[in-house]
């Protein structure tokens, strides 16, 4: 039942109550006044008749006197009763007698002037007025139905008209309250409607209503045969912007830039924030150029800073664009791709990409190169390279780099670059180092036993370094493979090391106060701030082999070479010079003073199984052999 | 534009008022007698003329007062 019905039907119901309360009450009380009334008003006609009857020489009881009695009186239903000298109680103008019980009744109450009498069922007022000189009396008789009568007809139309006016006001009562009341629950409810289907902060759509409309653009363009762009984006580095001037300040950005948005787009187009950073378009009946077009209006007005606080800041977004019905035609289906798409943008840093279906396989050929990995990683699918590094001075091998490798059943040879990223992300990262640092330090032990005295780099996730249980797991395996921990250099990529340099910093101290050295890897590509790379217990720099490579073609490079060594000379450090490929580029680093060259002019990287032969076989290794060693 | 923009009484509605309208007042004023006490016919009469002002203005406070309109709906739909 609607709640304007429930009031009426409350008010109503109480009206109603009241009125017949009201009107009974009423009727009782004028009852009994009209009685007393009545029994005043019969004494007061009685006196006015006997005085008339006494002042008459005609016979009291002539039919006529009586007649215009009654008439002058209204006393046409009324009982005149008269008692004469002798006493005896009679009835005037009344045909027939009254039974003797009701005369024996007045009698009876000689010392009252009115009241009321019952006799034979129904009640009389009477009222008495008597003459006393000549013992006259005059009795006057009435049915109370008669005053009954008259208060039911005038006292009913009233209360009618009372009660048709009451309940009319009462109904427009409750509509007036009604109609205020579902105002304010519609407003209330329109109010958690709109709290339930937008975002807090920028009022915009939330992801609930935009599935709606996605819903009701998708089903109007396939009914008109239509086509129209979903966009996903996010603002690139948002989380630094959070980060460094607080959530406040990333706040209001996202309610700037919800409305540049709004500002870049359509009347009809739907705008909504899915959370953090991430915003929705949807534009209905729109083809790809046109959502290109929109896509490139949305950076560009991205693109001018934004003033807030007084602080000036530029936001990029990366927008990920899926046609209907190209890229898909159920909702959760474009979401994705669009989704896909965004990374893909991001990727590029193009600042907008359109889903490529080429793409988004490889995505999905990702997810189940992660099911993979994870299977490779436990049942020890994977297998170690190792390429030496030599020591420019002595021409001897002064270490191995070891290098995971995945050879895929089915895909065949996958990268570092490719599966260790995704190790990283499915968490694996710490059993794969260990069991990479287990791998390499066995095979450490088992050089040092075919007397060759190597160290052996090995590379390191930076989530290792965030990983406070690390250097006691190394700690452990160096102890069970009997390896020396100066033995050991670790290599880091100098980015990964920059990017949480602070929490990075307990694990670096505990590895270096265990003995163990730390090299930068592919130092030049990254971005090392020289003030933290001081402080840090760094042992070695290894030059990216891109740099090296390229030194012939590039005076540039050469420079830098140079320099780069000068600077780790300078700061202690020994330099590695990566990517050496003949004979040439190892004058070249070794007239520049380097202190060790790795490359494919020594060896590619080894397989395990291939490394005794190659120490057998090599020049390089036929130098380093440590015969008292050997011998022993 | 005003007067007509404030109308809330619908042709049906204005002549069902016009008619009982009529009908109060002959109550009220003409025929007292039908109702046979004073004083409920002359309320009766007094409702009917405020009735009947409604129904040729087509104006009812009350109709704005909750919200209720018979003269617009039907052009809305």
């Amino acid at each position: 039942m609607r709640t304007s019905t429930q009031v009426l039907a409350a008010i109503l119901g109480i009206t109603i109550l009241a009125q017949v309360v009201f009107g009974a009450v009423a009727y009782w009380i004028t009852l009994d006044s009209s009685r007393d009334r009545r029994i005043e008003m019969l004494a007061h006609y009685a006196s006015e008749i006997l005085f008339e009857w006494s002042d008459s020489s005609t016979a009291a009881d002539s039919p006529d006197i009586l007649d215009e009695l009654q008439k002058k009186y209204h006393l046409n239903k009324s009982i005149i009763l008269l008692r004469d000298m002798k006493g005896q109680l009679h009835t005037v103008g009344i045909e027939g007698e009254l039974a003797p019980g009701l005369l024996s009744e007045i009698n009876d109450q000689a010392d009252k002037a009115g009241g009321i009498v019952e006799f034979d069922g129904e009640d009389y007022l009477w009222s008495r007025v008597e003459n006393g000189q000549d013992s006259l009396a005059l009795v006057l008789l009435e049915p109370v139905s008669l005053v009954e009568q008259a208060i039911v007809s005038k006292l009913g139309i009233r209360l009618l008209v009372t009660a048709g006016v009451v309940i009319w006001m009462a109904v427009w009562v409750a509509l007036l309250l009604s109609s205020i009341i579902s105002k304010r629950l519609n407003d209330k409810n329109l109010a958690l409607r709109h709290q339930a289907l937008h975002d807090n902060l920028t009022g915009l759509p939330n992801r609930n209503l935009l599935y709606d409309r996605l819903n009701q653009v998708r089903l109007t363009a396939h009914r008109k045969g239509q086509c129209f762009a979903l966009f996903i984006m996010d603002l690139d580095r948002f989380k630094e912007v959070n980060d460094t001037l607080g959530h406040q300040f990333g706040d209001q950005l996202l309610q700037e830039v919800s409305h540049r948005i709004q500002e870049s787009i359509r009347e009809n187009d739907s705008v909504a924030r899915l959370g953090g950073d991430e915003f929705a378009v949807v534009l209905p009946d729109t083809d790809q150029d046109g959502a290109i077009q929109c896509a490139k209006r949305i950076t560009r007005n991205l693109e001018s800073k934004f003033n807030i606080n007084d602080v000036r800041i530029e936001a990029k977004a990366s927008i990920g664009i899926a046609m209907y019905p190209d890229h898909g035609t159920e909702t959760e289906e474009l979401l994705q791709h669009a989704d896909v798409a965004m990374y893909q943008a991001k990727q590029s840093g193009s600042g907008y990409a359109v889903y490529n279906q080429a793409l988004d396989s490889h995505s999905v050929q990702r997810l189940r190169l992660m099911g993979d990995l994870r299977e490779a990683i436990e049942n020890d699918q994977l297998s170690l390279h190792f390429q030496p590094i030599i020591d420019l001075d002595s021409n001897k091998i002064f270490k191995f780099e070891a290098l995971a490798r995945w050879q895929h059943p089915e895909q065949g040879y996958i990268l570092p670059d490719v599966f260790i990223p995704m190790a990283e992300q499915m968490g694996l990262i710490r059993i794969l180092t260990l069991w990479v640092v287990d791998r390499a330090l066995n095979v450490c032990r088992q050089c040092s036993v075919a007397g060759y005295e190597l160290n052996m780099s090995i590379n390191l996730s930076t989530y290792c370094l965030q990983d406070t249980s690390f250097p006691g797991e190394l700690r452990t395996i160096l102890d069970e493979n009997d390896v020396s921990a100066e033995c050991v250099v670790l290599e880091i990529t100098e980015s990964a090391l920059m990017n949480d340099i602070k929490r990075a910093r307990e694990v670096l101290d505990r590895l270096h106060n265990m003995g163990l050295k730390l090299a930068i890897d592919d130092f030049g590509t990254g971005f090392s701030s020289l003030a933290y790379l001081k402080q840090l217990p760094v042992h070695e720099l290894k030059i990216d082999k891109s740099f090296i490579i390229d030194m012939d073609k590039d005076e540039s490079n050469t420079t830098i070479v140079h320099t780069v060594i000068d600077l780790g000379h300078n700061l202690g450090y020994r330099v590695v010079a990566e990517g050496v490929e003949n004979e040439h580029a190892l004058e070249h680093v070794r007239g520049m003073g380097c202190d060790y060259a790795q490359g494919y002019y020594f060896s590619r990287p080894l397989p395990e199984e291939e490394l005794d032969l190659w120490l057998q076989e090599s020049a390089w290794a036929a130098l380093t052999k440590n015969k008292s060693r050997s011998a022993s | 534009m005003n007067v007509l923009k404030a109308r809330n009484v619908g042709r049906l509605d204005q002549i069902l008022r016009i008619g009982i309208s009529i009908g109060l007042i002959y109550i009220g004023f003409i025929d007292r007698n039908l109702v046979g006490d004073s004083f409920s016919a002359t309320v009766l009469g007094v409702v009917g003329v405020m009735n009947l002002m409604v129904a040729l203005l087509r104006i009812c406070p009350l109709y704005s007062m909750v919200g209720i309109d018979t003269c617009h709906t039907s052009h809305r739909e």
